[in-house]
């Protein structure tokens, strides 16, 4: 992990965006997280809004008490901002979903392995299942900006879920929009989307996929048969985010485990085993 | 004023420059928490749960939140004791940071393999024996809840090493006293208290146990008057008293947030705090709570912080001043 960058830091909330579904999308003004962060790595946020400092010893801020991680889905290092974006699960989401403009949280970041690709790897197909476009949504933007020709697959339950896909038209190629229910765009699953993408399109160089469990491990058996590098983001429950509680495994082929937060969230399809 | 003597001595040799120590399993190998912080301004880093051969740990789920903490069930995941000797402890024992190795097995003896091992490793400062996890099937918590158990597994350990030993309680018993008096009579140098009280989860959608294990140890603040109330037995079952040490020095956590926190096992009878989940939240919460301690000490006029030690038994109430504006004044009543 990055953690000679790892900080603690406040973001002030400058722009909370939400929809009837549960969706939250917070803009936070973090300026030393902005000017750090890769595409790929997370922060871990304080659910509980800071209090002034004069009281903040005072007021027990533990329960829940463990943060909570958020893929940062665009960093702006000029204007000190990043955003993330996350739905309504549990406690704790919605007490971030609740979040008002001018509110500070405290957060912890950047971590985790970024996005890592060789100039080489000049096409890359963006493949994101429902809230896992966050990630890809700032790796969209930066490889694009690098020279990377960026597409994007992305795949909703239905219409009504669709979060990010507009912005992908800032800087992507090719864009393919999938719901289960055929609501928007294609009707489908991602994973059989990208069987016929790849079959039509040709060339992939690599595929950078995040989402539901079930989503990754069709969209990494698809890529193995197409023999297309894929990297997967994967998003598991974090105590800590940095590495010491043990909390976020996931199998490698091995049997032995991988820790999300550290050797991740990003791992060559290889590396880890989707199926367990 | 002088500046408080925040020293403490556990026994056979173990002084710590301060009483705030991490807990085991929360501050892995002390790698992470090296980049963040000089871990030598800490009394002493205990590193995580090390066995015989290596262990990859439990299945995923691990962990669960509950309210204000939360219940783990990691399964003693560690490269094994040979490689925790050769490229875990050199790099802390080189910078000069007092380590503590705990230790776990499935009988009394491995304990005492693993005790034999560490025995003159350099940069070991002491021996935790965690007789007390409850997320493996064997050995851990069952010999931490059977007296006879856990005073031959003390006795084998005790046997082959002169290191301090310190042997981590369950409060997974009816009376945790008894289980003190057990391992101090087999050798302990001290103990320290409490691991993780077992519990569960369910997830009610689809009817079975959250974590994939079922079982696991719950942690945090949800804990902390269950832990410091068993500190305050120990101490009792030792010997202690206000103004009379127990037979040997307690180590008292769970659930320890911040100094206030720490201060309230060692009124209870604690000589030394660690510090676990908090670290989850917040990597620099042990260090903070140093910082807290020492100012809560000038605060007070308190010279050393030994002298607090057991400072609220007895006599608790009549005697105690108040103070305007003070936390511990006012009971927060997280």
């Amino acid at each position: 992990m990055n953690a000679e960058t790892l900080v603690k830091a406040v973001g002030l909330v400058t722009r909370a965006e939400r929809s009837g579904r549960g969706f939250f999308r917070l803009t936070l003004h973090a300026p030393e997280v902005a000017r750090k962060v890769q595409p790929g790595q997370f922060v871990m946020v304080a659910v509980h809004p800071l209090v002034a400092a004069e009281a903040e010893s005072l007021v027990a801020r533990w329960d829940p008490l463990l943060r909570r991680p958020f893929s940062i889905c665009r960093a702006d290092a000029n204007r000190g901002e990043i955003a993330l974006m996350g739905e309504t699960r549990g406690r704790g989401s919605a007490l971030l979903a609740a979040a008002l403009p001018g509110q500070r949280y405290s957060l912890l970041g950047p971590l985790g392995r970024p996005f890592r690709l060789e100039r080489a790897r000049r096409r890359l197909l963006l493949v994101g299942g429902g809230m896992g476009v966050a990630p890809l949504l700032f790796a969209g933007e930066r490889f694009a900006a690098s020279g990377h020709e960026v597409s994007v697959l992305f795949g909703y339950r239905t219409q009504s879920a669709v979060v990010g896909w507009e912005e992908t038209a800032a800087w992507a190629a090719g864009r393919y929009l999938a719901t289960e229910d055929g609501s928007a765009g294609e009707k489908g699953l991602v994973s059989d989307v990208l069987r016929r993408l790849l079959a039509e399109r040709g060339k992939v160089d690599a595929i950078l996929a995040c989402g539901p469990p079930g989503m990754l491990a069709a969209v990494t058996g698809v890529a193995r048969e197409a023999r297309v590098h894929c990297l997967v983001s994967l998003e598991r429950a974090m105590g800590c985010g940095f590495g010491v509680c043990l909390s976020c495994a996931v199998a490698r082929p091995d049997g032995t485990y991988a820790l999300v937060c550290t050797d991740g969230p990003v791992f060559a399809a290889e590396e880890v085993d989707l199926t367990v | 004023m002088a500046l408080p003597d925040l020293s403490v001595d556990l026994g056979r040799g173990l002084v710590l420059a301060n009483p705030v120590m991490t807990a085991s399993g929360t501050c892995g190998f002390g790698e992470e928490l090296a980049r963040l912080f000089d871990l030598r301004r800490l009394g002493a880093v205990v590193i995580k749960g090390t066995t015989l051969r290596p262990r990859s740990g439990n299945p995923p789920p691990r962990v669960v939140e509950t309210p204000a903490g939360m219940l783990n069930s990691i399964g003693l995941q560690n490269p094994g004791i040979d490689q925790v000797i050769a490229a875990k402890i050199p790099p802390l024992a080189r910078y000069g940071v007092t380590v503590i190795v705990n230790i776990a097995g499935d009988s009394p003896a491995e304990y005492q393999e693993l005790a034999r091992r560490l025995d003159g490793v350099p940069g070991v400062a002491a021996i935790e024996l965690n007789i007390s996890c409850p997320n493996v099937d064997r050995g851990g918590m069952v010999i931490g809840t059977h007296p006879e158990l856990a005073a031959e597994t003390v006795g084998a350990a005790r046997s082959v090493t002169s290191l301090p030993l310190i042997v981590k309680l369950s409060p997974n018993v009816t009376d945790i006293g008894i289980m003190a008096q057990a391992v101090v009579g087999a050798g302990a140098d001290a103990v320290s208290l409490v691991n993780t009280f077992t519990g569960m989860a369910i997830d009610v959608e689809r009817r079975r146990p959250i974590l994939a294990r079922g079982v696991g140890g719950l942690s945090g603040p949800a804990i902390r008057p269950l832990a410091v109330y068993q500190v305050w037995q120990v101490f009792r079952a030792l010997g202690g008293g206000r103004g009379r040490p127990a037979r040997v020095p307690i180590i008292g956590m769970g659930g320890i947030m911040n100094a206030r926190d720490a201060l309230e096992f060692i009124l209870a009878g604690a000589s030394a705090v660690a510090v676990g989940t908090a670290t989850f939240v917040d990597p620099w919460t042990a260090l903070e709570v140093v910082e807290g301690i020492e100012q809560y000490c000038r605060r007070h006029g308190v010279q050393a912080v030994r002298d607090l030690v057991g400072a609220a038994q007895e006599a608790a109430g009549a005697e105690v001043e108040q103070h305007d504006g003070e936390q511990g004044g006012e009971h927060d009543g997280e």
